[in-house]
């Protein structure tokens, strides 16, 4: 099975969540050292608390700003007559197969930023667990779910045939 | 149509009434007799208190007539109908053929008051947190709901060609197993090992703790070594001692109480579990329900053999969403090697198989954990050390602080290393025909055996390092109760994944 990457600007919108992330731990850890810095405390401890809150938002930063390039390079999905597969993770990387009999409802989800790209989440519901592919484009959401909906259909008529 | 019995509203009547007295009490107690408390003040206010909770009172009598009022049920010749709720009004309709169990709860004050709480759950996925029928009626009225409905279902399963078997696995009704006084003396037992052993541990570790703190700090209210070592050593046997005979009695009610006369019975294609004293537990499901059996042993459960059997069974012991029964337990105590023979008995196409693989590696189940934690300790030691001494804290302060920090990663790290081992020493499958055994965990073992047509998805986890070794991770993915519907088989050969994916229904 031939697995598809995501879309251009699927890594777009990652970039941009990572942007508004990135601008709250910074204003949260700036929010923070000013306090300190207005109510006249000694210099030392300013110091200690600008230490406190500097690294752990650097290390911080760092991570939320490399994640979508890689997460982007990873991220790899299919789907056949039979099952659809998800490959996902940066250093754990998960490989998902999904049969398509086994699909109990299909799911599309969009929030603000994802409706500015034209982007959805679809969520594939089984008897046991749900799972997403995440991020497509919402015409690209639509096709698979129409899609999804005929196999699964047509997988369930075959299974019927193979057990009369 | 019928209606719920009226002794809801009575039982219902009588358990608010008491909770509106305890409210009254708990508020008077702090308007009177409270320290900081001005009496004059809650003379006055007292009046108005006893108003308001009277109000309360009066409305939730309201509340419970309008809930009995407007609930009902019926029984059609295809499905039972039910409704019920105030609020937020709850329509069910279910086919009897789809019915997946049948639970009855009947405790003291349900006795008393000759009622009983029928739930019927169909086992969809989208619900299992709550059962989807709940019917409230006289005792007598739900065991003959239960046999009534338990006749329809297999008609209605007949019909429609649902059932898996051709013939009907027990003929008679028979007693399978029974949860003997000697078997629940030895859970208390372990259970006091285990408490006691664990209290013990946590006296020294604490004991160490305090004595590094006090040998750098020299802490002298703590006295000399001798008087400092007798104190901790008393406090810590007193402290076993105490948690032990807790234990003990905790465990006895919860064995000799809760599974009082735990029975489980066959009869036809279902299976019925009965137990409790002062709560009284009826579950039937049918045979070809069971999505999966799990044998599960906690630490102290595998040094000395012993282990739990669960099932799962979407709806089993799901109740109105209060689930304070272990979900699904079939065999609540049991010895390991007994499970297989038990199994047979109950459930014969649930037998486990032996391992066919083990885990291939061990650096795997420590080496991420190992990297992150040892990493984020020392970042964060080193900061703490750095700030500290910015601060100006003196450096015997700064060095205890680094030792007990130390201590800490050093025992957790132990902890790890010693699950590891034992996750090292577990992990495996077991797959046959249309059968899979998996076993999982660490410090906990879990078996779990299931139907490869129970199989949803295949989930394989790997790293770059681990992809190159040709090692991967599991995750199978079961049709049961969303809390357990996962299985976990760590570092096991990758070329495995494709005879697991080869199970899957496709």
């Amino acid at each position: 099975m031939e697995l598809k990457k995501l879309d251009k600007s699927v890594l777009k919108m990652w970039y941009i969540q990572a942007v508004i992330i990135s601008l709250i731990v910074i204003l949260a850890a700036a929010g923070t050292i000013v306090s300190v810095a207005i109510s006249n405390a000694p210099g030392n401890i300013l110091t200690a608390v600008s230490l406190g809150c500097g690294v752990p938002c650097i290390i911080l930063l760092c991570f939320i700003l490399i994640m979508p390039a890689l997460r982007y390079k990873m991220y790899a999905w299919g789907c056949d007559d039979t099952r659809i597969i998800v490959k996902q993770g940066v250093i754990f990387r998960e490989r998902v197969v999904i049969p398509v009999c086994q699909i109990q409802d299909l799911h599309r989800k969009q929030g603000p930023l994802m409706m500015m790209f034209k982007l959805s989440d679809v969520t594939i519901s089984t008897a046991g667990s749900n799972f997403d592919i995440s991020t497509l484009t919402t015409a690209e959401a639509d096709r698979l779910i129409e899609e999804l909906e005929q196999k699964l259909e047509a997988r369930i008529e075959a299974q019927k045939n193979e057990k009369i | 149509m019928k209606r719920f019995d009226k002794g809801y509203v009575y039982l219902s009547a009588l358990t608010d009434f008491f909770g509106c007295l305890i409210l009254t009490f708990a508020i008077a107690s702090h308007l009177l007799f409270d320290e900081n408390a001005d009496p004059q003040k809650g003379k006055l206010v007292m009046p108005y208190v006893i108003a308001a909770v009277c109000l309360l009172y009066v409305c939730l009598v309201i509340y419970r007539v309008i809930y009995y009022k407007t609930s009902y049920y019926e029984m059609t010749d295809t499905e039972i109908k039910c409704g019920r709720g105030v609020l937020f009004r709850k329509k069910s309709v279910l086919d009897y053929k789809r019915i997946h169990a049948i639970n009855k709860k009947q405790d003291l004050l349900h006795r008393i008051f000759g009622i009983a709480i029928l739930t019927i759950d169909s086992g969809s996925a989208n619900t299992s947190h709550q059962a989807e029928m709940l019917i409230i009626e006289k005792a007598a009225v739900v065991d003959s709901l239960i046999r009534e409905l338990n006749e329809l279902k297999q008609s209605g399963e007949r019909e429609s060609g649902e059932t898996a078997k051709s013939e009907e696995l027990f003929t008679d009704r028979d007693v399978l197993y029974k949860y003997t006084s000697k078997k629940k003396m030895l859970y208390a037992l372990i259970n006091i090992i285990y408490t006691a052993l664990i209290t013990a541990i946590i006296g020294i570790l604490v004991i160490t703790v305090i004595g590094v703190l006090k040998s750098e700090l020299q802490l002298k209210e703590l006295g000399t070594w001798g008087q400092y070592f007798t104190v901790a050593l008393l406090i810590t046997v007193a402290a076993v001692l105490i948690l032990t005979v807790l234990s003990f009695i905790g465990s006895i009610i919860y064995s000799f109480v809760g599974y009082h006369n735990f029975v489980i019975e066959k009869c036809k294609n279902d299976i019925q579990i009965s137990f409790g004293l002062l709560e009284r537990h009826t579950n039937t499901f049918s045979y070809d329900r069971i999505k999966a059996v799990k044998i599960h042993q906690n630490l102290m459960q595998r040094i000395f053999g012993f282990a739990t059997i669960r099932l799962e069974v979407i709806g089993y012991t799901n109740e109105t969403g209060n689930n304070n029964v272990e979900i699904g337990v079939l065999i609540p105590f049991c010895k390991y090697e007994e499970a297989g023979i038990i199994l047979s008995k109950v459930l014969p196409d649930y037998i486990p198989d032996k391992k066919q693989t083990k885990s291939v590696a061990f650096f795997p189940f420590v080496s991420w954990f190992m990297l992150i934690f040892i990493s984020v300790s020392g970042i964060i030691l080193s900061l703490t050390v750095v700030i500290l001494s910015i601060l100006n804290v003196t450096s015997i302060a700064i060095i205890a602080v680094l030792l007990a920090a130390l201590g800490v990663v050093v025992v957790v790290c132990a902890i790890k290393m010693i699950s590891a081992i034992l996750a090292y020493k577990t992990n495996g499958i077991a797959a046959c025909e249309d059968k899979i055994t998996t076993y999982s965990g660490g410090f906990t073992k879990t078996v779990t055996i299931f139907k490869s047509k129970n199989l949803v998805t295949v989930e394989s986890i790997t790293t770059p390092l681990r992809q190159k070794a040709g090692i991967t991770s599991f995750v199978l993915h079961l049709k049961t109760n969303e809390m357990s519907n996962e299985v976990k088989i760590h570092i096991q050969k990758d070329k495995n994944t494709e005879k697991i994916e080869k199970m899957l229904a496709l």
